[in-house]
């Protein structure tokens, strides 16, 4: 195929296909990742602060579908993908890793 | 990338809208009919044209039910797989828990069980060894109803709007859950590349040009029912939160588990069994003491939802929810009893404040309410949804049409043979569903299945005949697929409106003279459906005609 | 049943709200309005009615139903009302003529 009917072509710059692909990855799993780790994170926090375990939950849940969709739109948004990429795999990682490790502590202490 | 960020946007879009529309269409068009599914299956199983029925007795009417309901054979086999040795006989299985419930809409009722599995679990860890087992009982004799009627309503088009259908239905949950975020998305995104979003609040001109008018009815629908379309998507991802997210289930499943066993000491509702035999007392006495503290609370109701946890055994507790037909959250306030002295162990308190705002939000999704005003609303609110999907998939095959006709042919012939059988085509397949409900044998072994082949099959004919008739597209007319599937539609709405005469004798002069609204809605509705769809055709006739006069009309691709 | 009638002033609330916020802007105002009493455009005037018919409309879904269900009702029926008026400016602006005629018979109340 000559042209993919999805292009939105700027005249300065053809869009990279490898580089447009790149995004719609991070977009969906950066920002899932990152979600995924906040959201273990928040419950986490609010178990420690002595919130009953089904309230922290659900306080992360009605966060975190409309935290997703601003990072996903965010992902297109920005101007460096490095920083995209950087920030949602990143951040999503350490904060699943912080979640675990606080979990552990929380078992341990109560 | 993009130069700006309304570009970016505009990207998004249109590309997820794109790819993700058809599945959108698909779960807006199926909601619509879940808002009216409990109707559905009046009009699909004639034997339960009856009055909606309150939640019978236990102990004379349910009690004998649950010794007769057995553990649902496709789930006995899956079980087996997952433990050492043979199952024992499927009769000798105890049932450890149950459940009944009904809504204020449900002639039948819909029970269900849980039964033991004595077998050692292959993996250790699992630890959720149960077969389950669910039936439809009639609440007047507690007589099942017969096992190979499809109730199309709750069983197959409820299902196809949250899961597709798809198998395993898990894949389907994701592609919704993918679609719905698209459909966050792409009102977000809408709104910021609409360039007169006040100004054209009200805007639609039907005598511009296609394309004009196509962009005018999209931005419309997207706007005025933008709160809808917003908390619909919204709240069905909450609604499968645990799907999405399943934090609770992996990362955090240590802190859950703890969570259940303080849980359980602080209501003092056992969370194992005892392992002790214990008698279960008078349910019915139970039932009646709920309902004397929900009116002593200000809230009389009906039970909505009951069930037995470690039945037959001393730690076993009784659950008693009422029905949520008066106000926006589901089932609640309830009532928790000792199985074996009826005493009151513990009643739920007042929600906190996050849960009444996510009982509120889930609520509104799953409307068990009575309020026959909002649910007409609803369905108002869906099919606006499908007009500002279809029309979005219009707008993008017209501004492309002349571009594309001369390098990718193909692809415009495919987003438009994909469009007309999104729309036109499943409109198809749930009529020929409706009509193969009504012209197979009634004692037709695995029924339910001819039913579902006549869905798939009618879709799939929809497309071939979207995609044959595509090739006038090339020459810049509408596809006249699009007309000739709306006289389908006409001609199949009437033929199944008939046949349901024909079949029951249930006719809409009788339905109507004698107020049984379920089966008189469903039928004055798929007249209304032939009546739209052959005007629609007619306008298409003519507007076919006209353009093959007036030649080639000149199109700017410019959008406003 | 003056639950219905409640509805009822709801709906009826909710669509004229939607007539007034719509002449509120000159375009459809020409549209509906003849050419004599076009020339004049009450916008501000509009725009407070149709605020205050879509607050009645939300006070006659309270008086219904229960106050989650009656925010409910009233969200819902904006679509009706929105589309019907889209419809009629598109179809028959002429049918729209006595919402606007209403505001110009008061002989003080010519906004700017």
């Amino acid at each position: 195929m000559s042209e993919s009917p999805l292009h939105y072509r700027s005249a300065a710059e053809p869009l990279r296909r490898s580089a447009l692909a790149a995004r719609v990855f991070v977009s969906l799993f950066g920002s899932y990742t990152f979600v995924w780790g906040a959201s273990s994170l928040l419950i986490v926090a609010q178990v420690a602060g002595g919130i009953a375990w089904d309230e922290a939950w659900m306080v992360a849940m009605l966060v975190a579908f409309p935290g997703f969709l601003a990072l996903f739109l965010w992902a297109y948004i920005a101007r460096s993908l490095l920083r995209v990429w950087l920030c949602l795999f990143g951040v999503g990682a350490a904060s699943t890793a912080l979640a675990a490790h606080w979990q552990l502590r929380l078992l341990a202490g109560g | 990338m993009f130069d700006t960020v309304r570009q970016a946007m505009a990207w998004v879009h249109t590309g997820f809208g794109l790819v993700l529309g058809y599945v959108l269409m698909v779960v807006f068009f199926f909601g619509t009919l879940s808002v009216f599914d409990r109707e559905i299956d009046r009009w699909a199983v004639p034997e339960t044209r009856f009055a909606v029925q309150p939640m019978p007795s236990f102990d004379r009417v349910l009690a004998p039910v649950y010794q007769r309901l057995r553990p649902d054979p496709a789930d006995l086999e899956r079980i087996a797989r997952r433990v050492t040795g043979e199952l024992p006989d499927v009769a000798s299985l105890p049932l450890v828990s149950l459940f009944a419930y009904t809504t204020h809409r449900d002639p039948v009722l819909l029970v269900g069980a849980e039964f033991g599995v004595p077998n050692a679990p292959l993996d250790p860890a699992d630890d959720h060894l149960h077969a389950h087992g669910r039936a439809q009982v009639d609440p007047r004799s507690g007589a099942f109803l017969p096992e190979n009627r499809l109730q199309i309503g709750t069983d197959f088009f409820y299902p196809m709007h949250y899961s597709l259908n798809a198998s395993p239905a898990i894949i389907g949950y994701w592609v919704v859950g993918l679609a719905a975020m698209s459909m966050l998305a792409a009102l977000v995104t809408g709104l910021l590349i609409h360039r007169r979003l006040l100004r054209e609040l009200f805007t639609f001109r039907p005598h511009k040009r296609s394309q004009r008018s196509t962009l005018d009815l999209h931005n419309l629908t997207g706007v005025v029912a933008l709160p809808f379309h917003f908390f619909f998507a919204l709240t069905g991802l909450l609604i499968f939160a645990a799907i999405y997210l399943p934090v609770h289930d992996s990362l955090l499943r240590p802190l859950d588990r703890q969570h259940e066993v303080l849980e359980a000491a602080q209501t003092g509702l056992p969370h194992e069994p005892a392992g002790v035999p214990a008698p279960l007392a008078s349910v019915d006495a139970m039932v009646a003491q709920a309902k004397a503290r929900w009116a002593q609370r200000g809230i009389p109701g009906e039970v909505g939802f009951l069930t037995i946890e470690h039945m037959g055994d001393l730690n076993g507790y009784v659950s008693i929810f009422r029905a949520g037909s008066d106000r926006v959250a589901l089932v609640g306030e309830g009532i928790h009893f000792s199985a074996r002295t009826g005493e009151i162990l513990h009643e739920d308190p007042a929600p906190s404040a996050v849960h009444a705002v996510s009982e509120f939000l889930t609520g509104l999704h799953l409307q068990h309410f009575r309020h026959w005003l909002l649910r007409w609303l609803y369905v108002l609110g869906g099919l606006v949804g499908c007009v500002c999907i279809a029309t979005g998939f219009i707008f993008f095959t017209e501004k492309r049409k002349r571009q594309w006709a001369h390098h990718s042919p193909q692809s415009l012939r495919s987003v438009d043979a994909l469009a007309v059988t999104a729309v036109t085509g499943m409109v198809l397949a749930v009529l020929g569903m409706l009509v193969a409900n009504r012209v197979l044998p009634i004692d037709l072994p695995a029924r339910a299945g001819w039913e579902e082949r006549a869905f798939w099959y009618t879709w799939l004919c929809a497309l071939l005949h979207a995609w044959v008739r595509s090739t006038a597209l090339l020459g810049g007319a509408v596809s006249p697929a699009w007309r000739e599937q709306c006289i389908g539609i006409a001609a199949l709405a009437v033929l199944a409106v008939t046949l349901n005469w024909v079949t029951t004798g249930d006719h809409l002069w009788h339905t109507v003279t004698t107020g049984y609204w379920p089966v008189a809605g469903v039928d004055a509705s798929l007249l209304a459906v032939a009546v739209i769809a052959f005007t629609a055709a007619v306008r298409l006739y003519g507007r076919g005609a006209e353009a093959a006069s007036s030649a080639v009309e000149p199109v700017e691709a410019s959008r406003g | 049943m003056a639950d219905v009638a409640w509805l009822w002033l709801a709906a009826v609330g909710c669509f004229s709200g939607a007539v007034w916020l719509a002449l509120a802007k000159p375009v459809h105002w020409a549209q509906v309005m003849s050419a004599t009493a076009a020339r004049r455009h009450p916008a501000l005037v509009l725009r407070c009615l149709g605020w205050l018919a879509l607050a009645t409309a939300l006070a006659a879904c309270l008086r219904a139903d229960a106050p989650t269900m009656a925010v409910l009702v009233w969200v819902m029926l904006l679509v009706p009302a929105a589309l019907a008026v889209a419809m009629a400016l598109a179809w028959r602006p002429a049918i729209l003529r006595c919402w606007g005629a209403a505001v110009c018979l008061r002989p003080g109340s010519s906004g700017r």
